[in-house]
């Protein structure tokens, strides 16, 4: 038992700063950014500058740096960072009926608001508006709510209920306070921690320029089909024209849930856009049950012009049916499952090749899973930026994308943390890597291979 | 729960739509929503196609009357950019189509995609 504790300890502490973890290229001080990988569990990204992301298909606009942890987890590097709380101080706006306190060593505080310009609060500042701060914040009012803003006369960050204690992390301001939102109304609080995070953060403040959190196999996404297993939803728009119910059914096959099409008027179905190319194979998948008979079609949504088609592969009475179609077109187009009576689908899988390969349940294009397969989290790049502040110079740079494919090379000055457009992880160390540092990178990340 | 926004903004209403940007927004960065134009329709006119995750709410502020932001805006040239917005239905794919006149916001959660019902294609190499 004793020997397993030690292994296992072993085994911890090469996950976080051993021998064979990229946070050795840092131990030289070195400036450098390095996020290591993206999963939300892990508590190091957030949607704008301060709620967590949590999830796939959530925005990620902060992820912190690891590089200055040491292989210490955020918790560890938060206890050990040093006391801010004395940089409070009581800020009236206006003529409260009630003015803040504020104690710097126990962090002990209540604030007053009459009306939007007349508040008081506690103001923290001047800090720095290219760090990361934890506001280890309790409300210990009754009623009101506590917020944290830019100042106290700005927008509010985020929100306490009354008894809710929180840690709160910040980045994006040299001013932050503690104040309530309510006219007429005092609120009490105990910051327990003001911690600035060590490392440098990437922080991207515009909304739409913001990357999506995702989370794919290892290996990465084959099926290119939406809601794969979820036919009545919205993603599954095309009629074809002559239309179609489509009803779930309470009956699963392999653990997959099949979906009722019934046609209501002519030759109708389910069916989705798809991204084509001219002369590139595809392979449909997908079980099907039915009585008449059911094509595959892919083309325009109405069928009065182009498109190919090909018969479901298996006889009446159901089973898994696949057929393979090449396309003389390019561009946006609609992929379906046509009859003129009813049929039952499920697990729809459409790939590139000639040959099924296992099947991959697709939710939407950020979530994708499949049997016996590890998840990987990752970050979408849809012409999005996640900028980072580094010392201008040379750099290592070595990334990682969703299908496991790692570029190590050298950029000069840096401003941006996204390489890939499905980036599992990236470093950023200045200095050039050496070969020997490159089998160190190439050997942590086989783990996303 | 957020919805993804794919919006086709003209190269020549850029700096109007920023400035919409900026009013309903979610903070002063919001003003850089629109960069380079780097996409390109089948008539040669360049958008700047940018797409991401907001509140719902952000459809309805987006055609509401406009209030001004705490950090201030261009009022006239967000008033300006907002009488262009056209709200897009995927089920009618012409309302989809970019155009030099008009900024289109699109809701679907493939950003690839609505792209292609903007028939726009990226002026940069994929």
């Amino acid at each position: 038992m004793l020997s397993l504790g030690c292994s296992l300890t072993a085994l911890a502490a090469r996950r976080r700063g051993g021998a064979a973890s990229p946070a050795s290229l840092f131990a030289g001080g070195q400036p450098g950014y390095w996020p290591d990988g993206y999963d939300p569990a892990e508590g190091r990204l957030f949607q704008g500058n301060t709620t967590p992301t949590t999830s796939y298909d959530q925005a990620v606009g902060l992820a912190l740096d690891v590089s200055r942890w040491g292989g210490k987890a955020l918790a560890a590097v938060i206890a050990l960072a040093l006391e801010l709380r004395g940089a409070g101080f009581v800020q009236t706006n206006g003529s409260p009926a009630q003015l803040a306190t504020y104690d710097q060593s126990t962090g002990v505080g209540s604030a007053y608001r009459t009306n939007g310009t007349n508040s008081s609060g506690v103001r923290f500042y001047p800090l720095n508006p290219a760090a990361t701060y934890c506001f280890d914040v309790e409300n210990t009012g009754v009623v009101q709510n506590i917020q944290l803003r830019d100042n106290v006369s700005g927008s509010a960050f985020a929100i306490l209920a009354a008894g809710e204690r929180r840690k709160i992390y910040i980045t994006g301001s040299a001013s932050y306070a503690i104040d309530i939102g309510a006219n007429n109304a005092s609120g009490a609080f105990v910051l327990h921690a003001l911690k600035e995070v060590s490392g440098q953060r990437a922080f991207q403040p515009t909304a739409l320029s913001r990357p999506t959190l995702a989370r794919w196999p290892r290996g990465g996404r084959r099926n290119l089909i939406r809601y794969s297993e979820d036919i009545s939803s919205a993603a599954w728009p095309v009629d074809w024209g002559g239309g179609r119910t489509v009803t779930p059914l309470d009956e699963y096959v392999e653990g997959h849930r099949l979906y009722r099409v019934t046609s209501t008027a002519g030759s109708s179905g389910v069916g989705q856009e798809l991204l084509v190319q001219a002369g590139v194979t595809y392979t449909f998948r997908a079980w099907l049950r039915y009585d008449d008979w059911v094509v595959v079609r892919l083309g325009t949504g109405n069928g009065e012009a182009t498109y190919v088609q090909a018969v479901a592969s298996v006889p009446p009475g159901g089973g898994w049916s696949t057929v393979t179609l090449t396309p003389g077109f390019s561009g946006l187009y609609a992929l379906g499952f046509l009859s003129d009576s009813a049929y039952d689908i499920t697990a729809v899988q459409i790939e590139v090749g000639t040959t099924p390969t296992v099947y991959q349940r697709v939710t939407t294009a950020n979530h994708v899973t499949e049997a016996d397969v590890t998840d990987v989290w990752h970050v979408h790049d849809d012409d999005d930026s996640l900028p980072v502040a580094l010392p201008a110079g040379t750099y290592g740079l070595a990334y990682i994308d969703a299908a496991g494919a790692i570029t190590v090379t050298t950029i000069t000055d840096p401003a941006d943390t996204l390489h890939a457009g499905r980036q599992v992880d990236v470093i950023l160390r200045q200095g050039a890597f050496s070969a020997a540092e490159e089998a160190l990178i190439r050997k942590y990340w086989s783990r996303y291979q | 729960m957020s919805i993804r926004i794919t919006i086709a903004c003209p190269e020549a209403l850029i700096a109007d739509a920023n400035q919409l940007a900026r009013c309903i927004g979610y903070s002063e960065a919001d003003q850089w929503t629109f960069d380079a134009a780097s996409y390109e329709d089948a008539s040669g006119n360049r958008y700047s196609v940018p797409s991401g995750l907001v509140d719902p709410a952000f459809l309805v502020d987006a055609l509401s009357p406009l209030v001004a932001p705490e950090w201030g805006a261009d009022m006239e040239a967000a008033a300006r950019a907002q009488a262009l917005v056209r709200l897009a239905d995927p089920e009618q794919p012409e309302t989809c189509l970019a155009g030099p006149a008009v900024i289109v916001a699109v809701v679907h959660d493939d950003p690839a995609l609505a792209r292609a019902m903007m028939g726009v294609v990226t002026l940069l190499s994929t």
